[in-house]
C-alpha cells in the first residue's frame, strides 16, 4: 500500500543554498538527511518515522501535507505487468502553503531513494511571483517518470521565509496510480471526496465495482482512452469556455460527453468531473437518474445536481442546461442505497464555506485538468486536458 | 587544486588556489567543525568542497548579490559571526559581498551559478531536433511553461552526446557569469527516445524570470556543457499563428473556437492492446469546435491520423501531428510507446466579425 511520510527542517538559507547550488552543479540535489546529521538544519518535531505518518493526517497540519497524483501509462513498471511498453508515469503534487513576497516555495525535488542513496530525478525552482492565483503554491508536475512500484521516492519542498528556509521532505512508499480509494489520499482529498461524491467513493470500496482490485499490478477501474479495462468507456470533452479576467475570472464551461445512454438507476451515466492536478475538484456535475438529460452534460466550476421537485427552496438556482435547472449543492448528498432522487438529506455547505472553496482553486493555475465520468457501473473514465 | 584540462571549469569567482589558500587560512576551530562534519558525512562535505569552486552567488532582496562562499582567507562567516554561515567543508572562493544574508527579509530568488567556465556549444551541437525548442505558454496565466527538448544522444565532431545518468539543467541566463536554476533532470531511460534524449519540463517558472535567453547545462560527470536558447514561446506553426490553450494570439477570432477533443463514435478510440499493436490506430484525433461547427479538415467527423499524416503526405500545410518535441510524427504502432503528448495542429482560413485569419489550431492529446 502506498504511504507518505512527512518529515518538516529549518535550515538557514545561506546554509541551504550552499547545499543545494553546490549539488546542483555536480548534477545533484541537497540531501537534508545528510544535511540534518551534518548539524546544518534542525528537526521539527519528532521526526521518526511513526510520528510523522501520523502528521501527515492530522487537520492542523493540513498546510504540510502532500498533495499529489500519479497518472499515466506507469503499470508496466509494477511488479508482474509483461510488456515492453515504457514506463510513462505524470506525478503532480502541491501543498496547501501560501506563496507570497515573504513566503513562497523556492524548489521541488523529487528523489529516488534506495538504500544508501538518493538520486535526483528532476526538479523545479521558483520566485516569489510563480504562485497560483489565489496566493498558494503552484502545482509542480513531472513528466515521463519511471516510477517504480517497489521503490520510494522523496518529494521534497523548500520553503523560502527569508533568512531561513524550511524543507518538507515527503516520503512515497510504494507509488502507483492515484485512485479515489484513501490508499493514498491526504485528508483534505479525503476530506473532498466524502463530501462531494460519498456514493461514488462508497461504491469504490466495493471490490466487484469498476473491475477495483487491490492488487497493485492491474490498471483498477480506471479507463483511458488508450489502455481500457471496459471496451467503449471513454471520456470526452469540449471546452467551450475559460474566464480569464474580471470578476468571474477562472469560470470554465466544459462539455463531457456521455460514455452510451443511460440504463436503470443501477447503471446510468453518474458523475462528471473536472478535476485539477492532485484530483481536488474544480467542477463536478452528480446527475440523478432520470433527470432526463442525455447526451452531455455542461460542468461548471463548482460542484452542481439537478434540480428537482422537491428541492429546497432555500436552494438557489445556478444554471440552465439542456433545459434543466441545476443547483449549485457544494455538499454531502446520498445515503439512501436506492440513490432515490430525493434532495432531503443534502447538507450544504454555508455559503462560507463555498466562497472559501471555490476561491481556493481556479482553473487558471492548472497545467491540465482532468476529466471523469463514471456510469456507476462499468467504469470510470478519464483523460486529461493540457491547458496550453 | 589545480585545474584539470579535462575538467570544466564554471566558476571565473575565485580561482581553485584561492579555494585552497581558504582552506589553509581558516581557523582552527573551522577546521574542527570540518573535521566533524567529515566524520558525519563523509562523502558529503567531501563533495561540497570539490564543488564549491563552481558555486557563485544568489541575490537579496534588493538585488544585491551576496557570495555563497567566502573570499580568500575566510570560511563560513561573511557577515555573520558565529556559526550561522560556517558551513564545515564548503570553503567556497566567490565574492564576498557583507550584508544581511542570513538574517533579514526575505532573500530572494534566486539560487546561481556561474556557468561562464562550461564548454560552450551552439544550440545545433546539443539539440537533436533543429528548428528550436518547443516552449508552451499556460492558458490564461503564463508564468508556467512547459518546455520539451531534445538532445543528442550520439554525437560527431564537437556535438555533445547526452546519456542515461547525465543531468540537464535549465536556466535563465542572467548576465555572463551568472544563471538561475528553473529546473533539472536527470535522463532517465524513459528520456532516451529513438533519435535523441527528450526532456519535458512541465510547471516550469519561466516566464516569470526577466530573461530572454535560456541556458542548458549539460552535466556529464565532471564535465559540464552549455548552449543558450531564445526564451520565445511557440506561438507559430509552418509559419502561421498558432490558436491554443495557452496564449491566444488573434483575440478578434477567440470567441469563435471552442477547443474540444473528440475520439469518435463509442466503442472506436485507439486502445493499447498488449504490448505490440494499437487496437484501432487509424481513430486517434481530434476535433475542433468553431461556431458549434466540427473544424476537423476532413469531410468525416471523425479526424483520422492516417490520412492526416500519412508518409507520402508529410507535412501537408492543412493538418500534422507532431510530437511534444515539435517533430512531426507518422502514425504508427510505436507511436505510443514513444510518446506521452501528441500535438494535434489543423489550419483554418475563417472570417469572424469581418476579419479574415489564416491560423492553426492547437490540441495536446495526453496519453495515459
Amino acid at each position: 500500500m502506498t504511504k507518505v511520510i512527512t518529515k518538516e527542517f529549518l535550515m538557514e538559507r545561506r546554509t541551504f543554498l550552499k547545499w543545494s547550488a553546490a549539488a546542483a552543479v555536480a548534477g545533484s540535489v541537497i540531501d537534508i538527511d545528510a544535511a540534518f546529521a551534518a548539524g546544518d538544519c534542525k528537526a521539527v518535531g519528532d521526526i521518526s518515522s511513526a510520528a510523522n505518518s501520523v502528521l501527515t493526517k492530522t487537520p492542523s497540519n493540513a498546510g504540510k501535507e502532500l498533495l499529489y497524483w500519479i497518472d499515466g501509462p506507469m503499470n508496466v513498471g509494477l511488479p508482474g505487468y509483461s510488456g515492453g511498453l515504457q514506463t510513462r508515469a505524470r506525478l503532480s503534487c502541491t501543498m496547501n502553503l501560501l506563496h507570497t513576497a515573504a513566503s513562497f516555495i523556492e524548489s521541488v525535488s523529487l528523489v529516488e531513494v534506495i538504500p544508501e542513496s538518493k538520486t535526483l530525478i528532476a526538479q523545479t525552482f521558483y520566485g516569489p511571483s510563480a504562485g497560483t492565483i489565489t496566493g498558494r503554491a503552484p502545482y509542480t508536475v513531472f513528466e515521463n517518470l519511471e516510477l517504480d512500484y517497489s521503490k520510494s521516492y522523496q518529494i521534497l519542498y523548500i520553503k523560502n521565509v527569508g533568512g531561513m528556509i524550511t524543507a518538507y521532505q515527503h516520503t512515497i512508499v510504494n507509488p502507483r496510480p492515484s485512485r479515489f480509494d484513501y490508499t493514498h489520499a491526504p485528508g483534505e482529498l479525503v476530506q473532498q471526496a466524502e463530501s462531494f461524491m460519498p456514493d461514488l467513493v462508497g461504491e469504490l470500496r466495493d471490490s466487484n465495482r469498476y473491475h477495483f482490485t487491490s492488487d497493485p499490478t492491474k490498471t483498477g477501474y480506471v479507463t483511458t482512452p488508450f489502455g481500457t479495462t471496459q471496451a467503449g468507456h471513454h471520456a470526452r470533452a469540449h471546452i467551450k469556455n475559460i474566464v480569464t479576467s474580471g470578476d468571474n475570472k477562472g469560470d470554465f464551461e466544459i462539455e463531457i460527453d456521455f460514455m452510451h445512454g443511460d440504463g436503470d438507476d443501477a447503471h446510468y451515466m453518474r458523475y462528471f468531473l473536472v478535476l485539477d492536478p492532485v484530483g481536488r475538484v474544480l467542477g463536478g456535475v452528480r446527475r440523478i437518474h432520470g433527470d432526463g438529460v442525455t447526451g452531455k452534460v455542461l460542468v461548471k466550476r463548482g460542484f452542481h445536481t439537478p434540480r428537482h421537485g422537491s428541492s429546497p427552496a432555500s436552494l438557489v438556482e445556478k444554471y440552465n442546461y439542456n433545459g434543466k435547472s441545476y443547483l449549485e449543492l457544494h455538499g454531502k448528498r446520498i445515503t439512501t442505497a436506492t440513490n432515490s432522487p430525493s434532495l432531503v438529506d443534502i447538507q450544504l455547505l454555508n455559503a462560507e464555506q463555498r466562497v472559501q472553496y471555490i476561491n481556493s482553486l481556479s482553473i487558471l493555475d492548472c497545467p491540465f485538468i482532468s476529466i471523469y465520468t463514471d456510469d456507476r457501473h462499468h467504469a470510470i473514465a478519464r483523460f486529461s486536458i493540457r491547458l496550453r | 587544486m589545480s585545474a584539470n584540462s579535462n575538467e570544466t571549469k564554471l566558476s571565473v569567482e575565485g580561482s581553485p588556489e584561492a579555494a585552497t589558500e581558504a582552506i589553509e587560512t581558516a581557523s582552527p576551530a573551522a577546521h574542527r567543525r570540518q573535521a566533524l562534519s567529515l566524520s558525519l558525512v563523509g562523502g558529503m562535505a567531501a563533495f561540497l568542497a570539490a564543488c564549491g569552486k563552481y558555486v557563485t552567488r544568489f541575490d537579496d532582496a534588493s538585488g544585491r548579490n551576496k557570495g555563497l562562499g567566502q573570499g580568500p582567507g575566510k570560511i563560513g562567516g561573511g557577515d555573520v559571526t558565529g556559526t550561522t554561515g560556517d558551513v564545515p567543508g564548503t570553503v567556497v572562493p566567490g565574492t564576498v559581498v557583507p550584508g544581511t544574508v542570513g538574517g533579514g527579509g526575505p532573500s530572494t530568488p534566486g539560487i546561481c551559478i556561474n556557468t561562464s567556465g562550461a564548454v560552450a556549444k551552439t544550440p545545433a551541437q546539443i539539440l537533436a531536433v533543429s528548428g528550436g525548442v518547443p516552449i508552451y505558454a499556460l492558458y490564461g496565466n503564463n508564468f508556467s511553461a512547459l518546455l520539451a527538448i531534445k538532445l543528442r544522444k550520439s554525437a560527431v565532431g564537437d556535438e555533445v552526446a547526452v546519456a542515461e545518468g547525465d543531468v540537464v539543467h535549465i536556466l535563465a541566463k542572467k548576465s555572463a557569469t551568472e544563471s538561475m536554476l528553473l529546473a533539472s533532470r536527470r535522463v532517465r531511460p524513459a528520456d532516451i527516445y529513438s533519435n535523441g534524449v527528450g526532456l519535458i519540463f512541465e510547471s516550469l517558472s519561466l516566464s516569470a524570470v526577466a530573461t530572454t535567453a535560456i541556458e542548458i547545462l549539460i552535466v556529464k560527470g565532471a564535465m559540464h556543457y552549455k548552449a543558450e536558447l531564445s526564451k520565445s514561446f511557440s506561438n507559430s506553426f509552418m509559419g502561421k499563428p498558432v490558436y491554443h490553450l495557452g496564449e491566444l494570439n488573434q483575440d478578434a477570432a477567440k470567441s469563435a473556437i471552442t477547443f474540444g477533443l473528440d475520439f469518435g463514435k463509442e466503442n472506436e478510440a485507439p486502445t493499447l492492446a498488449g504490448t505490440s499493436s494499437i487496437g484501432v490506430p487509424q481513430q486517434l484525433g481530434a476535433i475542433f469546435h468553431g461556431d458549434g461547427n466540427y473544424l476537423a479538415a476532413q469531410s468525416s467527423s471523425t479526424w483520422n491520423v492516417n490520412s492526416v499524416v500519412a508518409p507520402s503526405a508529410v507535412p501537408e500545410d492543412d493538418r500534422a501531428v507532431t510530437n511534444i518535441f515539435g517533430e512531426i510524427i507518422v502514425p504508427s504502432n510505436s507511436l505510443f510507446r514513444e510518446h506521452q503528448s501528441l500535438v494535434v495542429y489543423v489550419r483554418k482560413n475563417r472570417t469572424v466579425g469581418g476579419v479574415p485569419y489564416d491560423a492553426y489550431l492547437r490540441y495536446f492529446i495526453y496519453i495515459g
